[in-house]
């Protein structure tokens, strides 16, 4: 369950071995979740952020026979007798993957925005997908455009949902995280155009490659990055370093300062934390080029020149400073997964304090045997943490199955 | 489906586990349960982890512990390594399906950074852990009460495993003998599992963190072997002291140096800090430039327990795919002629995958080889050739330009050799996010960026070329280690003999990319296509000289 780099690694691992089958049940119409929106950050030298690995594991996933892959997908109904039995409804594709091509026509006609969204890689098809909630024709029926001019003729509004049951002797949840959304933090997300946040940076340097201010596509000067937004956060009870975010911004900060030499880049932090190898050299480096505060903003003012105006504590002066900005990022964290309470009352798995689910060792610590957990729904990881975490669930896995082979075949043999 | 790991078991049947951790003795219970024979070396007299099944049978398969055992020599390829043990002086001899390296690392104090000599008042971090479990130990440490006072990450960058320790001392410390600790420190390194709530809870129990940014303390040592300390409060400004009864320093992970040997005598590739894993994030989980030998815990990187645990389990399936002969097999692999070879050796030095073993005559081992075409292109005598690579890949070139050329075109024509597991990638994101390429540009998909030859270059010059781009890996991301750079190298040379013929240097370039670069690859491609239609025509030139 989910398709994000924990489900496709741990898919993938299972199917290397030559004999297991996997399904990927993915929620949304695009597979590698968060990761595969992220950009390349490297300057001359690869940083090891670990954002190309998804789109290879994406790419070896949709090429790989042995995994079945079901999209725009949700549970009904599960039921355990030897096997799981898995109904699922499979939301229409509208979009045929056999027939696009991915030429964007339906993107470029429809009037409505946000009513035909645009995949993040060339791998996952149809690399459209259309958004129920915001077209027209499932509104009133009043537009039907990129039906019309779809030149492969690959579009049917009219599709219908589909099920399929799925038999299945184990199953992984890797339904991942949810960014911590900051609209509840004095950062005025949401209500000034160029207080953003890192996904969205990450986003947009993916797209666009250089960074930009949403009011007016300018470049911006004078960028500051204010770090643990919705992590390490006493008053939220956000007990946990998000461990992802100290790497997002500085790799991202200096991706920036590369292209866009003359942008000044401030970062506003509680502790750096180290990640990758080499840490030290890195993050020698860095200071050369990114000043660093040691002092998490408390208030964002918009000024009348549309720029944003901080004010911090000062610990070298001693004081507080004001300082103006034109374009705030903010390192939001990852929080526990929306579905992290239904999942574990379906699967009675057991869920963290910090509202996480715990991994599971052998495959039977739930009422069902044979259910795990994989990658950041049991907390904050890297790319690179959560495959290594995918490929560790998915030998218990096999241990679970092989186990469980055994039993069935040989009933009295000792293990 | 047991069947079949039994069957595959049969082919199989042994791992080396090379390694004294808490990984490698993982890693050799786990793969024994399941089917794996077992030989465990361990270099020194043994791991101070228990070790309960010395050649114990352990069901359908067995474990063979070799204490005081280091490796020797090792020959042979995936599936058939052999392999040469010194078992304290005497010879061993093994054949292993795979290999598996998890060596513990050391950790040392930081003394010396602080400018402190051990002392009945300053001790290390992992002797306070060792005494704390002794109890004795422990009155006699704090009987006389007093201030613990922890040094951390002040001159060095710390490390969650590090911290992890420093803060679960330090809660004992405060909930169970009562002593105020201290906790001085730079970045306050809590990207760990659990780490922040530990911090929190050891804030609750009383300790005391002071962080240190642009100042730090003034630590001295006084005649008794103790300190005293004077520090500026960052807040608010304050000078303070401290005299602890006990300063307890961090200490800095390192590499074991048995790696070292290790990486010579199995010739893998190591990082700057002398782990035997690169940053390549191809070589993650646990993978090294060779099939068939893995790399775990902390023989790749610092590692927490929890991470060794994790790593155990990546190189175990690891071992197990090795079973499913898809995962060795490649497609198109190098093969050497013998008769125009000379033997100079430079495709064994070179082959990033050691798949060229020498026995008279060099020999590509076939389930080595990844067909990156590096040998290839570096071969003086072009003795070394893959099916379907480079003999109709030439032919190809010119087709495809004459057929250009003969319409006339105005747009200069330009030629890509594209790194298949980057630029390539890249290309294609580029086409479907609607990017449009200049007209006279054609690309072709190699192996590697280190596959491209002089000869490919040269040969896209003769049939026309205006200019040339080699689209290879970010350096350090090559999935053959140094593709890029032989690439970057090779251009290097050329670009001198190009301007020896009086041809612009510039019509030759190398860039990186990655595969999810595909607005920067439209950058790439459209700026040289400008700079290429402001030179004009390399037809031009060749008709004036
Ligand atoms: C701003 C930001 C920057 C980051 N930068 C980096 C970086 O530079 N380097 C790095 O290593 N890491 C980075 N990370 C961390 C990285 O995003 C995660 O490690 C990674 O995405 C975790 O993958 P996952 O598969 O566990 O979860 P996700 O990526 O969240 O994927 C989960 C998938 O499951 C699907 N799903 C959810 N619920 C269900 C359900 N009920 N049924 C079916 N499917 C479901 C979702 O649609 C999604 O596709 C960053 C994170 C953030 C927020
Ligand atoms: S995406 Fe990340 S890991 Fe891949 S090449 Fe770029 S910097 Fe390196
Ligand atoms: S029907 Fe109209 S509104 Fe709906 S996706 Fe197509 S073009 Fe957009
Ligand atoms: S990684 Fe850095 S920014 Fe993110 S929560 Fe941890 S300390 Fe804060
Ligand atoms: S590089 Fe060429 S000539 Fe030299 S040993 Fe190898 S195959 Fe022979
Ligand atoms: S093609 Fe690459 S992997 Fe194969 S022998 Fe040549 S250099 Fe080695």
């Amino acid at each position: 369950m989910g398709g994000g780099i924990a489900g496709l690694s741990s898919a993938l691992e299972l199917s290397k071995t030559g004999y297991i089958d996997v399904e990927i049940l993915e929620k949304s119409g695009f597979l590698g979740g968060h990761a595969i929106q992220f950009a390349c950050k490297a300057t001359d030298r690869c940083v090891s952020c670990g954002a190309c690995m998804v789109e290879e594991k994406l790419k070896q996933a949709v090429e790989n026979p042995n995994i079945h892959i079901y999209s725009r997908s949700r549970i009904q109904k599960i039921t355990k007798s030897e096997k799981f039995s898995i109904d699922i409804i499979i939301k229409p594709e509208y979009i045929d993957s056999k027939m696009c091509t991915g030429c964007g026509v339906c993107l470029d006609t429809c009037p409505f925005e946000g009513s035909v969204i645009r995949g993040f890689s060339k791998n996952n098809m149809p690399l459209h997908t259309i958004c129920e909630d915001s077209c027209l024709y499932f509104k009133d029926k009043s537009c039907a455009k990129c039906q019309e001019l779809c030149p492969e003729g690959a579009i049917n509004l009219d599709s219908l949902e589909s099920c399929h049951t799925s038999e299945v002797d184990a199953i992984i949840a890797a339904t991942g995280f949810q960014p911590y959304n900051p609209v509840s933090k004095p950062y005025g997300y949401g209500l000034f155009d160029n207080v953003i946040t890192n996904l969205e940076l990450e986003r947009t340097l993916r797209k666009n490659s250089t960074a930009a201010r949403p009011s007016d596509g300018k470049a911006p000067k004078n960028i500051a990055f204010i770090q643990c937004v919705g992590s390490r956060d006493v008053g939220l009870n956000h007990l946990w370093c998000s461990k992802v975010c100290c790497a997002s911004a500085l790799r991202m900060a200096n991706l920036i300062k590369m292209r866009q030499p003359d942008t000044k880049i401030t970062f506003f932090y509680i502790d750096v934390q180290t990640f990758g190898k080499n840490f030290q050299a890195f993050y020698d480096e860095i200071q050369k080029n990114i000043r660093q505060i040691r002092a998490i903003p408390g208030d964002i003012y918009p000024t009348k020149d549309d720029r944003l105006q901080l004010t911090y504590f000062d610990g070298a002066k001693s004081q507080s400073v004001d300082e103006t900005f034109d374009l705030v990022v903010l390192s939001i964290g990852l929080i526990p997964g929306q579905d992290n309470p239904d999942l574990a009352g379906l699967f009675n798995l057991e869920i963290l304090e910090t509202g996480f689910l715990a991994p599971v060792e052998n495959g039977t610590s739930g009422i069902c045997d044979g259910i795990f957990t994989a990658g950041t729904v049991q907390g904050p990881m890297s790319i690179p943490e959560t495959i290594a975490n995918a490929t560790d669930v998915s030998w218990k896995t096999i241990k679970y199955l092989s186990e469980k082979d055994i039993q069935e075949t040989q009933p009295d043999a000792q293990i | 489906m047991i069947s079949q790991i039994q069957k595959a078991v049969s082919l199989t049947n042994r791992t080396l586990i090379i390694g004294n951790s808490y990984c490698a003795l993982t890693a050799a219970k786990d793969l024994c349960n399941n089917g794996i024979d077992v030989i465990l070396a361990v270099r020194n007299g043994g791991c101070n982890l228990p070790m309960p099944f010395d050649s114990e049978n352990m069901g359908r398969t067995s474990i063979e512990v070799l204490l005081k055992t280091e490796l020797v020599s090792c020959t042979g390829t995936v599936g058939n390594f052999e392999i040469i043990l010194n078992r304290n002086g005497e010879k061993v001899i093994r054949t292993t399906t795979s290999m598996i390296i998890a060596e513990d690392h050391v950790s040392k104090s930081n003394f010396s950074s602080y400018d402190l000599k051990p002392s009945s008042g300053v001790l290390s971090l992992s002797e306070v852990a060792d005494r704390l479990n002794n109890s004795t130990d422990t009155k006699k440490i704090f009987a006389k009460g007093g201030k613990v006072v922890f040094l951390s990450g002040l001159y060095q960058e710390s490390h969650p495993v590090i911290v992890e320790k420093i803060m679960q001392l330090s809660l004992i410390m405060q909930s169970e003998f009562n002593v105020q600790t201290y906790i001085l420190t730079g970045n306050l390194k809590v990207a760990g599992n659990g780490l922040e709530a530990l911090y929190q809870k050891s804030k609750e129990s009383g300790a005391i963190y002071l962080k240190f940014t642009d100042s730090r303390p003034d630590i001295r040592q006084k005649e008794d072997g103790k300190t005293c300390m004077a520090y500026q409060d960052e807040i608010t400004g304050h000078q303070f002291t401290l005299t602890p009864a006990i300063t307890i320093v961090d200490e800095t992970i390192f590499a074991s140096d048995y790696l070292g040997g290790l990486a010579e005598i199995l010739r893998l590739d190591k990082d700057r800090e002398g782990f035997l894993q690169t940053e390549n994030v191809h070589r993650f989980n646990v993978f090294t430039n060779r099939k068939g030998i893995f790399v775990a815990g902390p023989s790749r990187a610092i590692q927490s327990r929890v991470d060794q645990n994790i790593d155990a389990s990546c190189a175990a399936i690891a071992n197990l795919q090795l079973l499913n002969i898809d995962n060795i097999e490649t497609k198109d692999t190098a093969e050497i002629n013998t008769g125009t070879c000379v033997r100079c050796l430079t495709c064994y030095r070179i082959c990033p995958y050691r798949a060229i073993v020498i026995d008279i005559n060099p020999q590509v081992i076939r389930q080595a080889c990844e067909g990156c075409g590096i040998c290839l292109a570096e071969c003086p005598r072009h003795a070394i050739s893959i099916k379907g690579f480079d003999k109709a890949y030439l032919p190809e070139i010119s087709s495809k330009h004459m057929h250009r050329n003969k319409e006339g075109k105005k747009a200069p024509y330009i030629v890509a050799f594209c790194c298949s597991r980057s630029a390539n990638q890249a290309m294609e994101l580029a086409h479907s996010m609607g990017s449009k390429l200049p007209e006279g540009f054609t690309s072709f998909e190699m192996p590697c960026a280190g596959s491209v030859s002089v000869e490919h270059i040269l040969a896209a010059f003769q049939k026309g070329a205006d200019g040339i781009l080699i689209l290879a890996c970010h350096e350090g991301n090559c999935h053959s280690q140094y593709g890029n750079v032989y690439a970057q190298r090779r251009v290097g040379l050329l670009k001198n003999t190009l301007k020896d013929m009086g041809f612009e240097q510039e019509r030759l370039a190398v860039h990186t990319l990655a595969s999810n670069m595909g607005k920067e690859f439209e950058t790439v491609v459209t700026k040289f296509e400008k700079r290429m239609s402001a030179l004009g025509s390399i037809m031009q030139i060749e008709q004036k000289s």
